[in-house]
């Protein structure tokens, strides 16, 4: 596992979920997320929910990418956020990009399956400009810090 | 997972020095002890057999003796499962191929160490008359079925095996016949693994060169064909070339000496014809001149392009001849060949057809590069490559005090050597590249690897002109762009 000094700007545990081997899509998340001041603690391909979980926990992790090119997605992806919640860490911010699906259905559908029904915060298609997941983790981790600040000083 | 026999005790610290013969015959008995064909491995039996064979049928004697007379070889990939299967298929590239050189792909089974499950499988395939494994399960095989193998051409045979463990299936090979063998721990540990650390994996393979070794103690030369490192994607041949040569030093203490390092094939004809010559020059210069093995026989084999291919075979002919024109204006000594699976009886129309196509291919991936035929360009890239593989050689040998086993771990540790989209979790993975106008390969990010000044500034000055000519910045999608150019037909597109 390699990781960076912790950064301000938040905490990354990234990572190819599952039988996958494709860490293209990954390596350049990665390479993004550093590029812009994210700290990234990177577990390669074939990572499993539970070294997610670990990596997440020992480096006080802000976000899990998940990334699967593979189509199974589905076989890895359920029961990640329930474990997240049992590991004490159900607030963290869970993103998948890639090839989720076998088949190809409407976006909506696998947005609807893997957001609403499997508790991820934000899901991408595999063509997807690394800006893009950046910006709204930019946002995300944002909004959570200034939530948490009001809680503490109410 | 609990098939997995790895055997166990405590390892000496990491260093290139060659193995005391206790360690290593300690280190033996419990490797040929993994699986019952280790049983028939006996090493004088062994290297008679070798001995009793014509001198051309052994790979290490037979690229020494392309290197002299000038002769280019060619060596096809395939292993299948059963034994009549792989003399079938070693036997018709021979005869009606014309391989100089045939290869025997080891299974992933067999690479994993799952010697029980891949004893069914070829079971299996035996009962149905079938191939169902990716490659020649050599262990379950054994010595006997392997030198049936081996006697059935008159060329020689070389393993190809991708595994941080090779012993037992090597030990099989050699005692079978076999005379050369794919290397090392680099590329293995960072295209093969994922945890697998590099002492562990330099270790493994430092028992396989001190093997060959023996082999040269007992009159018998075994070649080794070294990888360095290289992933699917595109990335500078320095990172191979200095990666080949720390390959070839660590495998050299410990007594081999016929060694064929890969150039790999990116698609810009200054940089793979550069490739093939500044990685001859500085390999020669470190292991020959500055570590002293003068007796030490380095040949070039232009490795084809190891990324995506189209799926249209008649576009793959044209990638195969762009590269055979590559290696043949760099002078490579041996190409191994991708095959586009040529098949029987094409009809005149397609045939037709596909022969167009190929052309259009190597249009494609020519266009814009009259100059990669003017020795200047080539001149400069050459020593620009040179430049950079001393200074990454030079740092990381300075780190581990001479030693290169040392050197590889604390390099990759430290990030002085990286290579882009690396499976391996020892790579730092800082580096990414791009190609430049031409489809020359660039640094975008050297991260920490110790490019010299002089190499990143006229890097970044390609990239920049191809950014100017477009009127586009180099983003990421440009560098998924360029990873899938080849199989698109152009090198670059913009």
């Amino acid at each position: 596992m390699s990781s960076d000094q912790r950064s301000t700007k938040g905490t990354i545990v990234t990572g190819v979920i599952g039988d996958d081997v494709h860490v293209i899509g990954i390596r350049l998340m990665e390479y993004a997320l550093k590029q812009n001041g994210f700290a990234v603690v990177s577990l390669g391909p074939l990572a499993q929910q539970k070294e997610f979980i670990d990596a997440a926990i020992e480096s006080a992790a802000d976000a899990l990418f998940v990334s699967s090119l593979n189509g199974h997605a589905e076989l890895h992806i359920p029961g990640l956020r329930d474990a997240c919640v049992e590991a004490g860490i159900g607030d963290i911010l869970i993103y998948a990009g890639g090839q989720l699906t076998i088949r190809r259905p409407d976006w909506e559908q696998v947005r609807k399956r893997f957001v609403d029904e499997l508790g991820l915060d934000r899901i991408y298609p595999p063509d997807v400009n690394p800006d893009t997941p950046i910006h709204d983790l930019e946002s995300d981790i944002g909004a959570r810090r200034a939530g948490k600040s009001r809680k503490e000083t109410a | 997972m609990n098939e997995i026999i790895r055997p166990r005790g405590a390892t000496p610290p990491l260093s290139a020095q060659r193995w005391d013969d206790s360690r290593f015959d300690e280190e033996r008995a419990k490797i040929l002890a993994t699986w019952k064909t280790g049983a028939d491995v006996d090493l004088n039996d062994a290297a008679a057999f070798h001995r009793s064979r014509a001198a051309l049928t052994n790979v290490a004697r037979k690229r020494g003796w392309a290197k002299q007379t000038g002769n280019v070889l060619l060596q096809p990939y395939g292993g299948v499962t059963t034994l009549a299967g792989q003399t079938e298929l070693i036997r018709h590239v021979a005869t009606e191929g014309g391989a100089d050189i045939v290869p025997t792909t080891i299974d992933s089974q067999t690479r994993n160490l799952k010697y029980a499950a891949a004893e069914e499988a070829l079971r299996a395939s035996e009962r149905q008359g079938a191939e169902l494994l990716n490659g020649f399960p050599i262990v379950n095989h054994g010595v006997a079925s392997t030198r049936q193998l081996v006697q059935a051409v008159d060329v020689p045979v070389e393993m190809r095996i991708g595994t941080v463990f090779p012993q037992l299936a090597v030990e099989v090979g050699f005692a079978g016949g076999m005379s050369s063998v794919t290397a090392g721990p680099i590329y293995y540990t960072a295209h093969y693994s994922r945890d697998t650390s590099l002492p562990e994996t330099i270790a493994n393979w430092q028992y396989v060169f001190r093997l060959i070794g023996r082999y040269a103690e007992l009159g018998v030369p075994i070649g080794l064909q070294i990888h360095g490192i290289g992933t699917s994607t595109p990335f500078p041949n320095t990172l191979l070339g200095a990666c080949c040569v720390l390959e070839t030093l660590i495998a050299a203490a410990q007594g081999a000496r016929s060694f064929s390092l890969d150039a790999r094939l990116m698609g810009n004809m200054v940089q793979d014809v550069a490739g093939v010559r500044a990685i001859r020059e500085v390999a020669e210069d470190y292991v020959c001149g500055r570590f002293g093995y003068r007796d030490a026989v380095i040949t070039i084999d232009r490795k084809s392009w190891s990324g995506r291919y189209p799926e249209d075979m008649a576009r793959a002919y044209g990638i195969v001849c762009y590269n055979a024109m590559s290696g043949m204006l760099a002078g490579a000594n041996e190409f191994i060949a991708n095959s586009v699976q040529e098949g029987v009886g094409i009809p005149l129309k397609e045939s037709n057809a596909d022969t167009l196509k190929a052309i259009r291919q190597v249009v494609g991936m020519m266009k814009g590069q009259r100059a990669g035929l003017q020795a200047e360009p080539v001149e400069n890239e050459i020593r620009l490559m040179k430049l950079e593989m001393n200074a990454i050689l030079d740092a990381v040998l300075e780190l581990g005090e001479g030693d290169p086993a040392r050197a590889t771990e604390l390099g990759f540790r430290h990030g002085l050597i990286d290579i882009p989209f690396a499976a391996s979790r020892h790579c730092k993975n800082e580096v990414m590249v791009a190609r430049d106008a031409e489809g020359a390969v660039r640094y975008l990010d050297a991260g920490r690897i110790p490019v010299p000044p002089e190499v990143l500034k006229y890097h970044r000055a390609c990239l920049e002109r191809r950014e100017t000519g477009r009127r586009r910045k180099i983003d990421y999608q440009t560098i998924v762009d360029d990873i899938f150019s080849i199989s698109r037909g152009c090198l670059v597109n913009d």
